[in-house]
């Protein structure tokens, strides 16, 4: 004679877990977008090793330009650094259409380089490149990495 | 021209690349007469500090002649013969006007990729990866030096090639090891690593005026050069128990610094090696700081740890718990050339500092590979190979 279960099988302890681990996955990735829109929001910030007074004077000339080329929705806002440090600048983008911040922060790297040694250093080409399958995540970093990183 | 490539992990090969070229109006061109192997390319050859492309061109530690120059160079001539930083710096930025120079905010064209790995990019160093600049090396025929008024210095007559090359880093690293411990008249210094860089921290610490200087390591060659060109003692990893002599040597306190020269491939204790080298393997971690866990333990309380080798990124069984409650003081940098190179050359000039010993096979650019073969597995007594691009 055979005998059959009525019981419902349990669901097995795996699904828990996998479920648990979405939900998880889930809501580090919602904090993560809460928090990059906050960042978002934040003005672009850097600090150039010029006194206020005599950037000031500089950017006065040149601050036309340097926003049309960074596509910056100025003004650029100025402070005296504290100690020896020079003098901050912080530039906000503009709402809606305009540069995304990957270029903002590139043009604002470029600008800090002119501020402070008067030219701007040439990208990384690749000039002696034999391609390789393994160099793309590379070759992907080296493209991102004047638009990219923490500024 | 002729250059030594980085192919691929463990791969290198002398071909032929395009000349380079003054890209920017503060650089030179300089014919290389000498460039020799450093510890941290092993790194590189290894494959791990990922950001090589397969064909850049290594080196970075070179003396040479200047051949050509920017238009907003000033303080070179075409025709002088220069020993150049390793480390790119603009000179103008906070870092640099405070001689941190390996610190510089302008120098590393890539900067998103150290910041997002370390939080904040360091400056560039010459044919040192991707995640350093990208800049093209010194084992070549010629190479570009950027920022020439602030990276490159004109060698006095009085010191050959030979000498002056290792100026460009090793003993510049070893000189900031012994200056961030503030060795001077009194100290201890236990130096990890008797490679070039760990001579040249123990050569430094007995040029400040240190009591006692130690230096550890596992191969007698390099503890019998050592002993021959620097006052100082040595110890055997292997054979002497290293922490007994140390206590002994400080009637119980320890080393008040400790530099470790030896950096991300050390060698430890048998079970210590295992566990270290299956995660590195596994990338479970991307440093094995041996030495540097042997740095902490032997430091006496309240004094310095100094880390001159070179590490990636992550690290595991770090000795935290000393650190914190012996009171100790970690420091490390990469080498902020600009600020030692001229003193160090001074040095050099009234043969207080001798480094010629360290170039223990010279051999002709073209025998590159070999040249690194040789100075990884330290066959035939090899402390550096150094390549002569010209002959």
């Amino acid at each position: 004679m055979v005998s059959s279960s009525t019981a419902r099988p349990a669901a097995p302890a795996g699904a828990f877990w996998l479920l648990a681990g979405a939900a998880a996955a889930a809501a580090w990735w919602v904090r993560r977008r809460k928090q990059a829109r906050r960042a978002a929001a934040l003005p672009l910030a850097l600090t150039v090793h010029r006194p206020i007074t005599e950037l000031a004077d500089e950017l006065g000339q040149h601050e036309e330009q340097l926003l049309a080329d960074s596509g910056l929705d100025g003004p650029l806002e100025l402070a005296a650094a504290p100690g020896t440090f020079g003098t901050e600048i912080r530039v906000r983008l503009p709402e809606g259409d305009g540069p995304t911040r990957a270029q903002a922060r590139q043009s604002l790297r470029l600008a800090k380089q002119l501020l402070e040694t008067g030219s701007t250093m040439p990208p990384d080409r690749p000039v002696t490149r034999r391609r390789t399958v393994t160099s793309i995540p590379l070759e992907v970093a080296i493209r991102r990495a004047g638009k990219g990183g923490r500024l | 021209m002729r250059a030594l490539q980085w192919i691929g992990v463990n791969h290198l090969e002398v071909g032929t690349v395009p000349d380079p070229v003054i890209e920017h109006p503060q650089d030179a061109i300089v014919r290389v007469h000498r460039t020799v192997t450093c510890g941290s390319d092993l790194h590189l050859l290894a494959g791990y500090i990922p950001f090589m492309r397969s064909g850049d061109v290594i080196g970075h530690e070179f003396v040479g002649e200047i051949v050509e120059l920017g238009g907003e160079v000033r303080r070179h001539a075409v025709g002088d013969r220069v020993v150049v930083s390793s480390f790119v710096a603009c000179g103008r930025c906070w870092y640099c006007a405070h001689e941190l120079y390996s610190l510089c905010d302008n120098a590393n064209r890539n900067p998103a990729i150290t910041e997002n790995l370390w939080g904040a990019a360091p400056g560039g160093c010459l044919g040192y990866s991707h995640a350093m600049g990208g800049y093209a090396g010194s084992h070549a025929q010629y190479v570009r030096v950027p920022f020439a008024d602030v990276g490159a210095f004109r060698v006095p007559d009085e010191v050959d090639d030979a000498r002056a090359l290792f100026a460009s880093d090793s003993a510049a690293t070893g000189w900031m090891g012994a200056q961030l411990g503030e060795v001077g008249p009194g100290t201890t210094v236990a130096v990890w690593g008797a490679g070039a860089v760990g001579q040249m921290a123990a050569a430094a610490a007995d040029l400040r005026g240190a009591e006692h200087v130690v230096v550890i390591d596992r191969i007698d060659d390099r503890l019998d050069m050592v002993r021959t060109h620097v006052r100082c003692e040595t110890l055997n990893d292997r054979r002497d128990d290293v922490g007994a002599a140390l206590l002994e040597l400080t009637a119980g306190r320890g080393p008040d610094v400790c530099i470790e020269a030896v950096g991300m491939e050390a060698s430890g204790g048998p079970v210590e090696n295992v566990v270290d080298r299956v995660k590195h393997q596994l990338r479970l971690q991307t440093d094995r700081p041996a030495a540097v866990r042997r740095a902490i333990y032997h430091c006496r309380k309240g004094g310095t740890v100094v880390v001159l080798g070179v590490f990636a990124a992550l690290t595991d069984a770090f000795p935290l718990g000393a650190l914190m409650n012996k009171g100790l003081t970690l420091r490390g940098a990469q080498m902020h050339g600009p600020r030692y190179i001229p003193h160090l050359l001074d040095l050099m000039a009234r043969g207080d500092l001798v480094t010629e010993h360290l170039g223990t096979h010279v051999m002709p650019l073209e025998e590159g590979p070999e040249g690194y073969a040789m100075f990884k597995h330290k066959r035939d007594g090899c402390v550096r190979a150094v390549f002569l691009p010209e002959s």
